[in-house]
């Protein structure tokens, strides 16, 4: 390079340093964009495994099915590729503060592996001291220097798993096992573990470990979510593995050995108890038949009773009868009595008449005396005294009947006054018998009350029996069930398991997965964008510099030293712009992206933002690329034309007819300026295209954001408002005996807020089709007909309404999208990992779904399949929602053969927490969205009018108003935006469909639409973005010199 | 009062420190239907008095009159309005909108123009009654600055101005437009003035106004100007 061209191209740069910052600025922009979206996942991953690494994070965890040994722990450490090895102890207790109870997760403090660390107190040092969560403090209202009482929240005691169930909060700790806020789930209380209680090893006083966490060797080394980490896990995975079956055969004997005297404890014990319980039967029993006997002899005697009565009456009944004949006999002597009495009457009168007949016949004879011969005298002697006779015969008569009826008189008086007698002594017995009854009936009620209490006594006495007979049933079930358990307990497994079984460890992964496709796609939009920018601007420099470079060609410079300035030109601007965006770009994005998820993930206090030099070197010479590029392409145009061709001014543009002006229909109908707009937008070709690219860039990018958020609401939206019609779910102890479970489930009826519940099996299965496996919840309820109304068996937009019938079985959307198969295809299922797979089932309907996957069987089928009956096990719940949610869990958890619920409030609010972490994509996008637009439309604007500064100064001097100038150029622009904006929705719904594709973990499927909002709020912002720049550009319209139309076209 | 009255307008341009006077008290009047030539070497201040008296400039000091108006109390605004109603401006070299057809160019100054002539008409008058629909691209350079006249004449102004018309042009090109120019001025009453720096115009001129540093060098006045077809240069 010449000194001369030296200093032009220094003098370039400063009078032109417009040029020189646009080229700049747009390099930034991408290279700034793409190297730190590019270092956020690496700087999140960073953070994360130099936490881990400085807590030395376990990377295999073991937990047997037996629990874990010190014996088991040594022979892990001396597998090949095992660092380290220590047994560790956790339980779930219940935490009861008086105004909540928190489930607790205690979980005993490592010496080496998986540390915790103490951001607020001290360490414990004492077994009764712990380290408390935050989640846990924030959960009970405690602080550092409280004292935390635990319970099991069983029947079984504290004291089988703790030296105390008292611990004095010291200090305030996290551990990389919990790193977001989430948990868990546990079988007591509410289902949702609340925090966790980290306590020394002495604490346990369990005999075994419940898991054994395990360093490997040389992992540390490597990145934690790398797949060298997770080929080098695994392989000491696989060896551990290898150990297993031996281990677990050592643990099965110790354990028998163990065991078998506390079951034959256990039995005697039993036997012990049912003896005494079945002798208190007995009594109870002989005091019943007692009672009856002394039931059975009032009642004799009651009946005796009765009889005698009867008998009474009978007598009084015949005596009154006797006493009426006696009576009438009386009556009847009374009346001869009278009727001799008259006789005796009529005789005296007879005598008495005689009597005086007498006298008279002797006066007559005294008187005749003289007159009366003696004869006569005699014979009337004679007459008078055998008259006389005969009346004393009469007298004699009359007397006899005068005492004999006086006799009879008497008779009769004296049976009078008995039969008057007999009469008082009835009525007075026949009292006595009347009063009687009334006491019998007195006594038979007694004995009848006596009875009904007897009855109930032997019902009661029944129950008992019954209750007895059940609960020996069920204690001897229980005892042979843990005898089984116990003594025929399946050999041992060992769950060998590495850091993708910590759910925080694993949604970390997902979110930095999230935002490494953030960092893979923008970039690039921007990076062509960058592209797009440079080319414009390089080539309209060398195209106004066009005689300076025909000028230097006839002088003979060659075509490469010409060509050297405009490359250095835009290289330096690159390099620059390179420069500033990889320290712009890597300093700002990472570390507010990891900053972002640490509002997130608590657990995390980490943040490593490594310098990546591959990504800004990457950046950096993309940037090179797409500049340099650009201006050896607009070189190459110029320099090989003729020196002279480029010393006489370009001819300028030639205008042409466009399509459009074919369709007269349409172009008749335009006035002049709208003609005008539409031929120059097809005469800038290039600003045509650009202009349309950026604004669709923008568009798009907005349209992401804002349908991300969309995605991310719709998804528990949907989930919880169109898909699930229940409030929740409480899973029933399989354990539970019968009894047991009918009466929790009549409990359930009755409690407040609950309005009907559905009764189902539910269980994991493993669900086969064209070999891809994948694990999903079968749920079988017992009423099919009802299903729907617990869960929507639709599918997405509605098109398809299933009903459950034994023709196949219907499937959860992103189950079948996974699976590959559609409606009418099959799938086989497997109840565990190596189980054998079932025969192929149809799938006869593909519902919409959003959080796991479901597979909805009815009984029949279950029972085709496994050929088992499809146990209740999980009752799906309905509320009125006047009961607050937490409340009735609890309510729930506290029935006995409930032993898990799940309230759909909770996990929905547990996912929306995590999901907000992504919003932070929403607001880069936006952001992105906006300075792209400005950038593009700018740059773009000011060669557009740069450009035609020379037309735009000649209307001017037409006299062309400045609005009316800036309508003329604005016009296009409005087209182009309106184009842009149209290319940016298809784009947009297109990239927002694969970023979400890229984020969705596999249990969860995302809502790909957009709501109205979403379309509206990206295109107001993108007409404001475009708006704001047309608006800088009028003042720089408004500046035009009109005296730039005299000048010669050059 | 002349039809244009000119009188004592400097306009100074401050260049850093220094001030130089393109135009220093400068006046002249022009008549109505008067064609005047300003003539003058270069940088002696013709389109600066070409740019103050169309409205594109204003001046430092002085007033012009343009029919009884002082356009130099003019703001922006009512500056582009004198523009727009009242002047027609033909360029050296054209500025036709290369995108417009012939008709379409004349059409976009009649867009905003009060009482406009048929653009059609205009330019039939100007000689390309033919060349309607080609654009500027397909047009020769004589071809292009009648279109850009015929935009100037189709607004209808009070007075046509002409900055180095035949600038641009070969010798009988030029010729034929200025041609077009005195005719027009003859025979429809139209004031014109052309700019030039070529003195060998100033006999088609009914006045010649020669401009030298920024001042009115000398003012003639032609009783018998020279058809156009008789000047040679």
């Amino acid at each position: 390079m010449t000194k001369g061209m030296r200093k032009d191209f220094q003098r370039e740069i400063k009078l032109n340093f417009s040029r020189f910052l646009s080229i700049t600025l747009i390099v930034v922009l991408g290279v700034a964009f793409f190297s730190g979206l590019r270092a956020a996942k690496p700087a999140m991953q960073a953070s994360a495994d130099k936490q881990y690494d400085s807590e030395n994070l376990m990377d295999i965890r073991v937990a047997g099915t037996l629990g874990m040994t010190d014996k088991d722990v040594d022979a892990l450490k001396k597998v090949d590729g095992v660092q380290d090895a220590e047994g560790t102890y956790e339980q779930d207790f219940l935490c009861d503060t008086g105004s909540t109870e928190a489930v607790t997760k205690v979980m005993s403090l490592n010496d080496n592996i998986s540390l915790v660390r103490v951001s607020e107190g001290r360490f414990p040092q004492g077994y009764n001291e712990c380290i408390a969560d935050r989640k846990f403090l924030d959960a009970t209202g405690y602080k550092i220097g409280d004292t935390v009482k635990l319970t099991t929240g069983t029947d079984e005691k504290v004291s089988k798993y703790l030296a105390t169930d008292e611990f004095t909060i010291v200090g305030v700790g996290t551990t990389s096992m919990y790193m977001d806020s989430d948990r868990g789930s546990a079988a007591i209380g509410a289902g949702r573990i609340n925090g966790f209680l980290i306590v020394p090893k002495q604490a346990f006083s369990l005999s075994y470990y419940t898991s054994v966490q395990i360093t490997v060797k040389d992992a540390m080394a490597l990145g934690c979510y790398s797949n060298d980490y997770t080929e080098l896990v695994s392989k000491v995975k696989d060896r551990i593995n290898d150990i297993a079956d031996r281990r677990c055969d050592i643990r099965y004997s110790e354990y028998k050995n163990e065991t078998s005297t506390y079951i034959n404890d256990a039995k005697l014990q039993f036997e012990e108890e049912k003896d005494a319980a079945m002798g208190q039967l007995g009594d109870a029993y002989q005091q019943l038949l007692d009672a009856q006997a002394a039931i059975e002899n009032s009642k004799a005697e009651l009946a005796n009773k009765k009889l005698e009565i009867q008998n009474a009456q009978d007598l009084i009944n015949s005596n009154a009868n006797t006493l009426v004949v006696s009576q009438s006999q009386i009556d009847s002597a009374k009346a001869s009595l009278n009727e001799a009495e008259k006789k005796y009457k009529d005789l005296e009168k007879q005598v008495s008449d005689s009597a005086a007949e007498i006298e008279r016949m002797q006066k007559e004879l005294d008187d005749s005396k003289g007159s009366l011969s003696s004869d006569e005298y005699l014979q009337k002697s004679y007459n008078i005294i055998a008259a006389r006779a005969t009346l004393q015969f009469y007298k004699t008569q009359l007397t006899n009947t005068r005492s004999t009826i006086d006799n009879a008189k008497e008779q009769v008086a004296a049976a009078q006054t008995a039969v008057n007698n007999g009469g008082t002594a009835l009525q007075d017995a026949q009292k006595k018998v009347n009063e009687a009854p009334a006491a019998l009936e007195e006594a038979e009620k007694q004995i009848q009350d006596a009875q009904i209490e007897l009855d109930r006594k032997n019902e009661e006495y029944e129950q008992a029996k019954q209750d007895l007979a059940d609960e020996l049933e069920a204690a001897q079930q229980k005892l042979e069930d843990s005898e089984d358990k116990i003594l025929n307990v399946e050999k041992p497994t060992w769950y060998v398991l590495d850091r993708e079984t910590i759910p925080s460890y694993v949604s970390y992964k997902s979110d930095t997965d999230g935002m490494g496709s953030i960092g893979t796609v923008f970039p690039v939009i921007f990076f062509l964008v960058a592209a797009l920018v440079s080319l414009t601007t390089m080539t309209r420099m060398v195209e106004e510099q066009r005689t300076q470079i025909g000028t230097l060609k006839a002088l003979g410079y060659t075509k490469g030293a010409i060509a050297a300035k405009y490359v250095l030109y835009a290289l330096l601007a690159t390099f620059i712009g390179s420069v500033l965006g990889v320290l712009l770009g890597e300093s700002t994005i990472p570390l507010l992206t990891v900053d972002t998820y640490k509002l997130v993930y608590i657990g995390l206090h980490n943040t490593v933002v490594n310098p990546d030099i591959f990504d800004a070197l990457l950046a950096s010479l993309l940037a090179i690329i797409c500049t340099t590029g650009a201006t050896v392409a607009a070189c190459y145009r110029v320099l090989s034309s003729s020196p002279a061709l480029l010393m006489r001014p370009e001819a300028p543009k030639a205008g042409k007819r466009i399509l459009l002006e074919k369709v007269g229909f349409i172009w008749k109908h335009l006035n002049f300026a709208q003609k005008a707009a539409c031929r120059n937008l097809f005469r800038y070709k290039k600003r045509l295209f650009m202009t349309i690219a950026g604004v669709a860039g923008c568009m798009a990018l907005l349209l992401v954001g804002f349908g991300l958020n969309d995605s991310i609401k719709s998804m528990t939206g949907n989930q919880f408002e169109k898909v699930w019609h229940f409030a929740g779910t409480a899973g029933i102890d399989s354990e539970a005996t019968r009894a047991e479970k009918r009466q929790t489930l009549a409990e359930v009826n009755t409690m407040d807020g609950v309005t009907e519940y559905l009764q189902t099996y539910r269980s994991m299965l493993y669900t086969d089709a064209n070999g891809e496996e994948k694990t999903a919840y079968v749920i079988v309820p017992q009423d099919t007909s009802r299903m729907a109304d617990y869960v929507s068996l639709t599918s997405r937009g509605g098109k398809n309404t299933y009903v459950m019938d034994d023709s196949g079985v219907i499937i959860t959307e992103k189950l079948a999208k996974t699976l590959g198969v559609s409606v009418g295809d099959t799938v086989t299922f497997k109840t565990s990992e190596t189980g054998t797979a079932t025969e192929p089932v149809k799938v006869a309907g593909i519902v919409e779904n959003y959080m796991y996957h479901y597979i909805y069987m009815t009984p029949n089928v279950y029972k085709q399949l496994f050929n088992e009956t499809a146990s209740l096990n999980t009752i799906f719940i309905k509320t009125d929602g006047t009961v607050d949610d937490e409340v009735l869990s609890k309510q729930l958890m506290d029935l006995s053969a409930i032993n898990s619920v799940s309230m759909n409030s909770t996990t929905e609010e547990q996912v929306s927490s995590v999901m907000k972490s992504l919003l932070f994509i929403v607001v880069i996008l936006i952001v992105a969205a906006g300075l792209l637009a400005f950038v593009v439309l700018y740059n773009l604007n000011n060669i557009n009018i740069t450009e035609r500064r020379r037309e735009l100064a000649t209307l001017k001097v037409l006299g062309f108003y400045n609005k009316e100038l800036a309508f003329y150029v604005y016009r296009e622009n409005i087209v182009l935006t309106v184009f842009g904006m149209i290319f940016g929705i298809v784009l947009g719904i297109l990239l927002h469909s694969y970023v979400m594709g890229t984020i969705e973990t596999d249990y969860i499927m995302f809502g790909k639409e957009m709501t109205v909002f979403s379309y509206l709020a990206s295109i107001l912002l993108t007409v404001l973005f475009t708006a704001i720049v047309n608006f800088v550009m009028y003042f720089r319209l408004k500046k035009i010199d009109m005296v730039e139309s005299l000048k010669s076209a050059e | 009062m002349a039809f244009i009255e000119v009188r004592d307008v400097t306009k100074t341009y401050k260049m850093g420190e220094i001030e130089i006077k393109a135009v220093d008290e400068i006046g002249f009047g022009i008549d109505k239907g008067e064609f005047v030539v300003i003539v003058g070497p270069s940088g002696a201040g013709k389109t600066t008095i070409l740019n103050i008296l169309g409205g594109m400039d204003t001046a430092t000091s002085g007033t012009i009159y343009v029919d009884n108006v002082d356009i130099t109390k003019f703001n922006e605004k009512e500056l582009t309005k004198y523009r727009r109603d009242d002047v027609g401006f033909v360029f050296q070299f054209y500025n036709l909108v290369g995108n417009l057809t012939a008709l379409e160019n004349v059409e976009l100054a009649l867009q905003i123009s009060k009482n406009p002539l048929s653009a059609k008409d205009v330019l039939k008058d100007v000689g390309l009654g033919n060349r309607f629909d080609n654009f500027p691209a397909q047009l020769s350079g004589g071809e292009q600055q009648r279109v850009s006249i015929a935009r100037a004449l189709a607004k209808n102004p009070k007075l046509l101005l002409c900055d180095e018309p035949t600038g641009a042009l070969d010798y009988i090109t030029g010729k034929s437009i200025l041609k077009l120019l005195q005719d027009t001025c003859r025979e429809k009453g139209m004031t014109v003035v052309v700019i030039t720096h070529n003195s060998a115009l100033a006999p088609m001129a009914d006045k010649v106004i020669k401009v030298k540093n920024g001042r009115v060098d000398k003012l003639l006045l032609n009783e018998h100007p020279t058809p156009v077809e008789y000047i040679e240069w």
